[in-house]
């Protein structure tokens, strides 16, 4: 894929001669080697699943944060070197009280992602009064999913500033095997309790661990309770659940 | 502003800040941007209806500049003509600023509309004119502002502001010179205000009349009688009315002459 | 030298619309953090303020601003009681009878108004002073407050939000804001909690306070009557008195006596009631204000 690879890929503001930005090319592989983020949209929520990775039994699981609230509608989980995400996040944060601050109402889920996005490209040098936000491109992929008045959304960003909106998405290090899958099991009549087991199922399937409550974290979003993460006696009956399936 | 009634400086007994010496003579300050372009503006909503109101006459002083400088603006149109517009804007006090307001609310409406691709609410208008007044804190635009527009649920909305934009949503309200003439008016009108069912009661048992949404063609002839009334009695006030009435079917204009003198 | 060039080779009307900056509000709903407020290009732009707004020292100043008047909270065994009147004055013309001064300090993206008997999550606070001044940075404190909720994962304290508007205010300090709020809330740490927060920047934490113009005649009727182990039933009715009492003798204050309580849950709200009913109704069954005569 890199045969062009050459003093081009050093520079984050220059293109190479056949037109590629090489650093914005390799903060999408950074992604490749983050654990496993997955989101699976249905017509009463979305539910967000992340693998935890926890290498140590000295680890105190539950201080891995990879599934946080930008709002009370939206959250998002993460894939990637971690610190950058804590930046987006925070922006959006920020955003979303802004904008309700401004217009007395919560911030649809694709301007939220868009706005995550705008900062996505502020990297490199600035113009004049721009403020520069990383001298280099994020190393992270977001999975942002919320709720507005056209229903639930699943949105997959990434470094490069472009955003889709998916179905169902995974992002990670097993997101090939794992977005086959989705492909395979997802369609539009999935319920939420369902869209739970999927997540799991397909994360059981590419993770390197054993699938157990502790390494692996839940979130939906819905109209009634809006944006919330499973607590461990949720994550324990899903988990649970998901043995006696199979 | 210009008021019937002399203005005493009151005693408000707050527990904060030190008392500005109110018996200092007024300094006269060179920097003085404003002018008081008189006129009057007034809103009243209904069940599936809004409707705004103004006078056409512009003044300084004692000098009548323009009989017909409209005061009432719609927002969020296509073009200059204001088609396809679903949001109403009355400004009264000083007209530079009130052009200026209406200037950047249109913008912001419109900006809004491409940025998140949908048409902003009445209720998200009303509050971001208040914080776009706020911005304006230290150096206020002299603006008495209404905004009249129909909420998610389809009912008549009216929102009112002060200068610096505290805002309420209301049925009715009057702004602008002549506000003292038609507010109470109004308050008794339209919100039937110390109006009470004859022989419900003797005393203190007379029960006072519930106040509803009012029909549309009440609604009108109450605002060309109050502006008919506010002419009589107001220097201000006169040449012509601009009334504009939101539905769900769009926004009619309606213009009715008021005498010239 | 290029600069200097590009300086003196611009059009003087570049800036006939919208500057690059306004442009920028435009689009981007900027952070009410970076405080960008417009200032009158002069000098003294206080002194502007003050001549143009400030009806207490000029009378006769152009633009009359709305000012809110009686407020009162305290705190008992129950929780904290919140009442207010509802007027507001421009001079001594009553701009409104209805205006809201109590204003829920909670989650914005919740909707503020959606009536509910249940009890609200979030602290309240209370408006005398610039209506304006009052309703835009509670607001901003809402936001202050939702963006520590989510950052943190517990609610803040009302120690930790009356110190966020007191800072702010103190910073404003001599601008011409002019707010005198209370802060009331419960929370695990604190249980109920009362602060007092001006436009000077004071805050002081306390049982009882009451604010504006109607301050005295309401501290007259609650100091009174206040007991800590009033019951529920008895404080709101305190509440009511106090704020009827400053009603009768403070022309600034009127309209109807809006009643919240505050209890560990999040706080409830006990009506907006016209005053009128409520003043015959302690006249003629309590006996009560035998000042005014009954007759009709």
């Amino acid at each position: 894929m890199f045969i062009a690879r050459s003093e081009y890929d050093r520079g984050i503001n220059t293109f190479s001669p056949e037109g590629r930005l090489f650093q914005v090319e390799y903060s999408l592989e950074a992604i490749k080697l983050g654990s496993t983020a997955i989101g699976v949209a249905t017509s009463e929520g979305v539910i967000l699943g992340v693998e935890k990775r926890v290498t140590s039994t000295l680890l105190e699981a539950s201080s891995v944060e990879k599934i946080v609230e930008i709002d009370q509608h939206i959250g998002c989980a993460m894939s990637g070197l971690q610190a950058d995400a804590r930046n987006l996040v925070e922006h959006a944060r920020v955003e979303s009280q802004n904008h309700s601050f401004h217009y007395a109402e919560p911030l649809r889920v694709e301007s939220c992602t868009q706005a995550i996005c705008d900062l996505a490209l502020r990297f490199g040098e600035t113009g004049d009064d721009e403020e520069s936000v990383m001298s280099r491109p994020f190393g992270v992929a977001l999975l942002i999913a919320g709720f507005d008045e056209d229903g639930p959304q699943l949105y997959h960003a990434e470094p490069s500033g472009t955003f889709y909106r998916y179905d169902a998405k995974a992002i990670g290090s097993g997101s090939e095997g794992a977005q086959a899958e989705l492909q395979n099991e997802y369609h539009r009549s999935l319920t939420l309790a369902e869209a739970e087991t999927l997540v799991l199922k397909t994360l059981k399937q590419v993770m390197e661990e054993k699938l157990d409550a502790k390494n692996v974290q839940l979130a939906s979003v819905t109209k009634e309770k809006g944006f919330r993460i499973h607590n461990d006696e949720e994550m324990g009956r899903a988990v649970a659940q998901l043995g006696g399936n199979q | 502003m210009t008021s019937l009634v002399n203005q005493q400086p009151h005693s408000e007994a707050i527990g904060y800040s030190f008392s500005q010496s109110t018996h200092a003579p007024n300094k006269q300050h060179s920097f003085y941007p404003y002018t008081d372009n008189g006129g009057s503006t007034l809103g009243i909503t209904g069940a599936d209806f809004a409707i705004l109101a103004g006078d056409t006459r512009s003044v300084a002083g004692y000098n009548i500049n323009s009989r017909y400088a409209p005061k009432v603006f719609k927002i969020g149109g296509d073009d200059e003509t204001g088609e396809g517009a679903h949001i109403l804007l009355s400004v009264v006090g000083f007209a530079a600023d009130g052009h200026a307001l209406k200037e950047r609310l249109d913008a912001v409406v419109k900006m809004y509309k491409y940025q998140h691709g949908k048409p902003m609410s009445v209720r998200a208008c009303a509050q971001r004119l208040s914080t776009i007044l706020y911005q304006k804190r230290f150096f206020p635009y002299y603006v008495h502002a209404i905004l009249a527009g129909l909420d998610e649920e389809g009912t008549g909305a009216l929102y009112s502001y002060d200068p610096v934009g505290s805002y309420e949503r209301e049925q009715c309200r009057a702004a602008g010179s002549a506000a003292s003439l038609i507010m109470p008016f109004l308050d008794n009108q339209v919100n039937f205000k110390n109006q009470y069912i004859p022989g419900s009661g003797e005393g203190h048992a007379l029960e006072p009349k519930k106040a509803g949404p009012l029909p549309r063609s009440t609604v009108e002839q109450l605002v060309r009688d109050a502006f008919t009334s506010a002419v009589e009695r107001h220097i201000e006030v006169g040449d012509g009315l601009q009334m504009m009435v939101i539905t769900a079917n769009g926004i009619e204009e309606i213009y009715t002459p008021l005498k010239q003198d | 030298m290029d600069k200097l060039i590009a300086q003196y080779t611009r059009s003087s009307h570049q800036n006939e619309f919208y500057s690059e900056q306004e442009q920028h509000d435009l689009t981007e709903s900027h952070p009410p953090l970076s405080l960008k407020f417009s200032l009158p290009p002069i000098d003294d732009s206080r002194a502007f303020l003050r001549a143009m707004t400030d009806d207490h020292s000029n009378p006769s100043c152009p633009i009359k601003l709305a000012h809110g008047t009686t407020t009162l909270a305290f705190r008992f065994q129950g929780g904290i009681i919140v009442a207010t009147d509802s007027r507001a004055t421009a001079g001594n013309w009553i701009a409104s009878q209805t205006v809201k001064k109590v204003i829920p300090v909670s989650r914005l993206s919740r909707g503020e108004d959606k009536p509910t008997d249940a009890p609200t999550p979030g602290l309240l606070g209370t408006m005398a002073g610039g209506a304006a001044d009052c309703q835009y940075w509670l607001r901003y404190l809402s936001q202050q407050c939702t963006l520590h909720e989510i950052r943190h994962k517990r609610r803040i304290t009302v120690a930790a939000a009356s110190k966020i508007l007191a800072n702010l205010t103190y910073g404003y300090k001599g601008y011409g804001l002019s707010m005198g709020t209370m802060l009331a809330g419960m929370t695990p740490q604190e249980g109920p909690a009362l602060y007092y927060i001006d436009s000077d920047g004071t805050r002081l934490p306390g049982n009882l306070f009451c604010v504006g113009s109607g301050q005295t005649f309401a501290y007259g009727v609650l100091d009174a009557n206040y007991r800590y182990d009033l019951s529920e039933e008895e404080a709101l009715e305190l509440g009511r008195r106090s704020i009827l009492a400053a009603m009768h003798r403070d022309a600034y204050s009127g309209g109807f006596i809006n009643l919240y309580h505050v209890k560990e849950e999040g706080w409830v709200h006990h009506g907006f009631n016209d005053m009128n009913p409520i003043f015959w109704k302690t006249k003629l069954e309590k006996g009560e204000f035998s000042n005014v005569t009954s007759e009709l």
